[in-house]
């Protein structure tokens, strides 16, 4: 009976580790425990779920490793095997914890000359969710899309990419490659050349000089093209110079870009700048569509598509994660209306 | 060098191994670097090997670091600029101040005959064609298209995954090479290359060059090099004393007319003609249509 209360506060605290919410568990709650060679794995993992407490809250009282909860000497590893054993166990934590997720930042705190345009960020985009980021002018939007692309390089922080891909480590065209698009805030298209080609420079493939010099146009790449070209309704105008393309079209012709691309994440920087209503509506169902295949965030201004959009917000003021939500939930919020409207 | 070491026992000094210059600077024997340039296929081979090299470790180098514009422009006219004051030291083995000359033949036929002369000319134009060839087919492929969007929108190449320094990287050796190439014609046709030809105002006129000719053109600068070096010779032969106001006053016509160069200005033109007489059988159209001529 004993042995199965044992392996049930095991078990519980291998629960403790996997839940993303560190459990508080107070580390001896039973009453009565044996001195078996068993016991000894309960106090060390306690002692391992600790890492993962102290994250959030205060840290549990600190055991001898050589101890359990009833101060009943238990033979135990060697103490530095404890000690190495619940390191890994803390860095696997962790690891565990951004592995699932897409876009992992934590703690990112950049400067430019003194002035703290992103301040102590963290946020987490699951696979396969697209998210919508608002908030006032200055609050470090840009700065941010600029750090996760490599653009920029954060001062501190953690920037990770499917859970294992330190972004900071890696130059723009790396990124790219990697599988993170970025549209720019000013429509930012080829102007000199067509929209087909625009697009054919920007499918994925090989990226060397030498591939480009020798590369012939095959049925694939035609195929995809099109594919691109209805799904951005620009089909008729495939001919047609970049440069003189309307400003609404250029904002396509650029999700096209980036849909070419093929990304896993999709990193769109005010989408609907400059569009009609009729656009706006058109570009947030185009948006809902693309996002049933791959991960979205969208930075906007305009409410009426975020709505549109139906999605989770994050609200950024001044660097940092204001608030976090549905659109109702974070328009509710008084420290989103505070920062929006003044007091 | 190749032409140096040809000469041999034929210098003013007599001696078969070392140049003239060489012999005045009382060196014994000939520097490293001047080994295997007695072979033509070996001078044909660094000629094309050395400038490309020295462009793709620089280009690599700047490019990598991000500078562009004029900044770059700066930087390379100081290389060169260093390069020649190092060559102008007659330490350098390169003949110092004086260069090299006094050619006396190539690949056995002598140099001052009328019928090497000819030859060299139509290699030349051949080489010239070759090069025309070779622009062409880089700019046409998809290559060329990068080449494009790198010089519109750098950034917008780099987050879509090109790395634009590699491009201009490629664009700039291969153009050390058709130098190397041009260049090592030259001299056998001028009879003397001297550190002189280093000096920043050359580069200027290449410029110059491309601005009158057309920039973005793939002829222009041919033409525009044939027109300008033309000049050059009528204009000393017509008005020696001021012939360099003749050819600034030329630059300035074409830069103030013809701001897109000769060729340019013709391709311009001859769309803007095509889409005025489009837009006029149009308008022709519309009014037609619009007011049906009772006696048509």
């Amino acid at each position: 009976m004993v042995e199965a209360k044992v392996a049930g506060k095991v078990a519980d605290d291998v629960h403790a580790l996997t839940t993303p919410q560190g459990g508080g568990r107070e580390p001896a709650t039973q009453p009565v425990q044996e001195n078996t060679g068993r016991a000894g794995i309960a106090p060390v993992a306690a002692q391992a779920a600790r890492p993962r407490e102290a994250v959030p809250s205060s840290p549990a009282p600190v055991e001898q490793p050589f101890e359990n909860g009833h101060g009943e000497p238990v033979v135990s590893p060697h103490p530095y095997a404890a000690q190495m054993r619940e390191r890994r166990l803390a860095i696997e934590a962790q690891g565990r914890a951004r592995r699932d997720t897409l876009l992992y930042l934590n703690g990112v705190t950049k400067s430019f000359d003194g002035f703290k345009a992103i301040n102590n960020l963290s946020l987490v985009i699951e696979k396969g969710e697209m998210r919508a980021i608002i908030g006032p002018n200055g609050a470090g939007k840009t700065t941010m899309m600029d750090i996760i692309t490599g653009k920029t390089r954060p001062d501190k922080g953690e920037v990770f990419f499917g859970g294992d891909v330190d972004l900071t480590r890696h130059d723009e065209a790396a990124i790219a490659s990697m599988g993170i698009g970025r549209k720019f805030q000013k429509p930012t298209v080829f102007e000199s050349h067509t929209v087909e080609d625009n697009i054919r420079l920007s499918l994925s493939g090989p990226r060397s000089v030498l591939e480009a010099l020798v590369h012939r146009k095959d049925e694939a790449e035609r195929q995809r093209i099109e594919a691109i070209l209805e799904t951005t309704r620009l089909t008729e105008k495939r001919e047609t110079f970049a440069a003189n393309l309307s400003h609404g079209q250029k904002q396509w012709l650029e999700i096209g870009m980036l849909l070419a691309q093929d990304p896993e994440l999709l990193l769109v920087d005010e989408p609907v700048a400059g569009m009609t209503d009729a656009e706006t509506e058109q570009t947030a169902r185009l948006l809902r569509d693309i996002a049933r295949t791959r991960s979205v965030v969208v930075v906007e201004h305009d409410m009426h598509f975020v709505r549109a959009l139906g999605v989770k917000v994050t609200c950024l003021h001044e660097g940092s994660v204001l608030s976090e939500g549905t659109l109702d939930k974070v328009s509710a919020d008084p420290k989103v209306i505070e920062v929006y409207l003044g007091r | 060098m190749y032409l140096m070491r040809q000469i041999g026992a034929r210098g003013v000094y007599g001696n078969p191994e070392l140049p003239d210059f060489m012999v005045f600077l009382n060196w014994k024997e000939l520097p490293w670097y001047w080994t295997g340039f007695d072979q033509f296929w070996f001078a044909a081979l660094m000629v094309m090997l050395v400038p490309g090299l020295l462009a793709f470790v620089f280009g690599f180098f700047a490019f990598r670091s991000r500078v562009t514009g004029v900044y770059l422009s700066i930087i390379t006219q100081a290389m060169t600029y260093a390069l020649l004051l190092a060559f102008f030291r007659n330490d350098m083995g390169f003949g110092g101040n004086n260069g090299l000359t006094d050619f006396k033949d190539i690949l056995g036929f002598s140099i001052q005959a009328d019928a090497t002369r000819a030859g060299l000319f139509a290699v030349s134009c051949i080489a010239l064609a070759l090069g025309v060839l070779l622009v062409g087919w880089i700019t046409r492929s998809k290559l060329g298209k990068l080449m494009i969007a790198v010089r519109d929108a750098e950034s917008r190449t780099r987050f879509i995954g090109w790395r634009p320094e590699y491009v201009k990287l490629f664009a700039f050796t291969v153009s050390a090479v058709m130098a190397g190439i041009a260049g090592a014609l030259y001299v056998p046709q001028v009879g003397i290359i001297n550190p002189g030809e280093f000096s920043p105002v050359n580069s200027i006129e290449i410029v110059v060059w491309a601005a009158v000719g057309g920039r973005g053109t793939l002829i222009g600068p041919v033409i525009g090099a044939l027109l300008v070096n033309y000049g050059k010779t009528v204009f000393t032969a017509v008005a020696p004393e001021f012939w360099l106001f003749l050819l600034g006053g030329l630059f300035v016509f074409v830069t103030l007319l013809l701001p897109r160069g000769i060729v340019g200005t013709i391709d311009h033109g001859w769309d803007a003609f095509r889409a005025g007489r489009r837009a006029k059988e149009a308008e022709k159209g519309e009014t037609a249509g619009a007011v049906p001529n009772p006696a048509e």
